[in-house]
């Protein structure tokens, strides 16, 4: 049924069928719930509708920076916390114990069991692998979690402030309908490799890959955006252009997960990971650097 | 969202249980029937809405506008579903989905039982959030970019995230096919 039928007419009239009426007792027992439960706090506002004159901001970020670095430290024993282009791989400083927290750090609370969003501080994955770990501030979500790939965002932000990682990626092509084929000019996927694949193909505006250090990962980093040029699209860009990004190496084929862009989305900074020979892609938003980057010093990846 | 809405949307950020509860009562049918496609299952459907409504009951502070109050109460249930659902696929990865046939009439003669089974099958092998996507997009009439919007997600990756959940279920459907060739059973 599935060839000669179209898969989306189906999942119309299928999903159609169904209860539509949700049960009497549901507003009894939220009602209930919620005479035990109090409300939190709102959240702290959005860090663009705070106005202040250049010195201060720069201000701000410089302490904001050293408070994280401290408390990240804190966290994630071992990391080096050393981000930024160009900067070389440093083995982690060792404190005197006298200088080590009192307390042990709360473990990492996987994060598929409870609900969203997540508890500020230590979180990791329930699906991904290697199990990743890492420090957010509240009002985080996780809107993906599987063996390949994880996704976490503050749904609140515009874009939307997050990160979202892919374990073993292969740039894609346009080839077949933009299906993600692997581009097979592509020889051994390693993270020099990848990055140069990415900087020398034409869909593309990428920065110079960089050398770049995540706690105590090295690996490269670059922007990424479609090219300004491309007028290539894919069946799902309803005419605008669009380019398979990246696919999912080792994958339950065909159905990887796959990742496009399109005209008019935002510019994307990519650090690519060398993770025990595993190459790990982390994208976030470049305008969100500021914010997500003290986020992603705090990563690690289980071994 | 109307005035009254807005009303209690502000009511209940103030600590209004009443408010809060009248506010919910019109919403609950519509995003009960979503979290029951995601997650195929009433009972747990009933427990992710709860969980969900209270959530945004504890969380309601955080909202800065109210007129965003539906988008954000659905994106909170969407991802509860994913990860209640995220969680028995783990607990369930290895047990295969028996045919149901519940005696309901297809809601269209194109559609019969083996088609209602073959698709329920193919649905239940998909990570969550592709379920997610899928029924935003085939229950709920959303466009990508309204997708997009409600899961907090660039046009474009919901489009692409689209196009990959739709070819996901094909390669799905076409896997049961397979096997239901070598065992002997209708596909």
């Amino acid at each position: 049924m599935n060839q000669p039928r179209d898969i989306e007419r189906l999942l119309d009239l299928w999903l159609a069928d169904g209860p539509t009426r949700s049960p009497d007792r549901v507003l009894d027992v939220v009602a209930g719930r919620i005479g035990r439960q109090p409300q939190r706090a709102a959240w702290r506002p959005h860090p663009r509708e705070i106005h202040v004159t250049t010195i201060l901001r720069a201000g701000i970020a410089a302490a904001a920076i050293v408070v994280i670095a401290i408390v990240g430290f804190n966290l994630v024993p071992g990391s080096s916390n050393g981000v930024g282009g160009g900067s070389p791989a440093s083995p982690p400083p060792t404190l005197p114990a006298s200088a080590l927290p009192a307390s042990a750090p709360p473990a990492p609370v996987p994060s598929g069991s409870f609900d969203p969003p997540l508890p500020a501080g230590p979180n990791s994955s329930l699906n991904f692998t290697p199990t990743v770990s890492y420090t957010v501030p509240s009002g985080f979500i996780v809107w993906q979690d599987t063996s390949q790939t994880y996704g976490v965002n503050n749904p609140t932000g515009n874009p939307p402030r997050g990160f979202f990682i892919f374990r073993d990626p292969a740039p894609s092509t346009q080839a077949n309908g933009c299906e993600g084929d692997l581009n097979p000019a592509v020889g051994a996927y390693t993270v020099d490799s990848i990055s140069s694949a990415f900087a020398a193909d034409t869909r593309f505006q990428v920065t110079t890959p960089s050398p770049v250090t995540i706690g105590p990962y090295t690996g490269k980093t670059f922007d990424l955006q479609l090219a300004p040029t491309w007028t290539g699209t894919c069946p799902w860009s309803n005419g605008q252009p669009a380019a398979m990004v990246l696919t999912v190496r080792g994958g339950p084929t065909p159905t990887s997960p796959s990742y496009g862009i399109q005209s008019g989305d935002q510019s994307l900074r990519v650090y690519l990971l060398d993770v025990a020979g595993t190459p790990i892609w982390i994208q976030i938003d470049k305008s969100t650097v500021d914010q997500i980057l003290p986020v992603l010093q705090t990563l690690s990846f289980a071994s | 969202m109307g005035s009254v809405d807005r009303d209690l949307v502000e009511a209940a950020r103030n600590g209004d249980r009443e408010a809060y509860v009248d506010l919910i009562r019109a919403r609950t049918d519509r995003l009960f029937a979503v979290a029951q496609r995601i997650l195929r299952d009433i009972d747990r459907a009933e427990d992710a809405l709860q969980d969900a409504l209270v959530i945004a009951w504890r969380d309601l502070r955080g909202l800065r506008d109210p007129d965003r109050f539906d988008a954000w109460l659905q994106r909170l249930l969407v991802n509860v579903c994913i990860a209640q659902a995220t969680r028995e696929r783990r607990r369930t990865a290895n047990l295969r989905v028996l045919p149901v046939d519940d005696g309901l009439a297809a809601p269209d003669e194109l559609l019969t039982i083996a088609d209602r089974d073959l698709l329920e099958r193919g649905f239940r092998r998909l990570p969550p959030d592709q379920r997610a996507l899928l029924v935003l997009h085939h229950f709920m009439g959303y466009a990508p970019s309204e997708i997009a919007e409600t899961l907090g997600i660039p046009p474009g990756t919901a489009r692409s995230r689209l196009h990959n959940a739709h070819r996901a279920m094909r390669a799905a459907l076409e896997a049961d096919a397979r096997a239901a060739v070598k065992e002997g059973r209708p596909a």
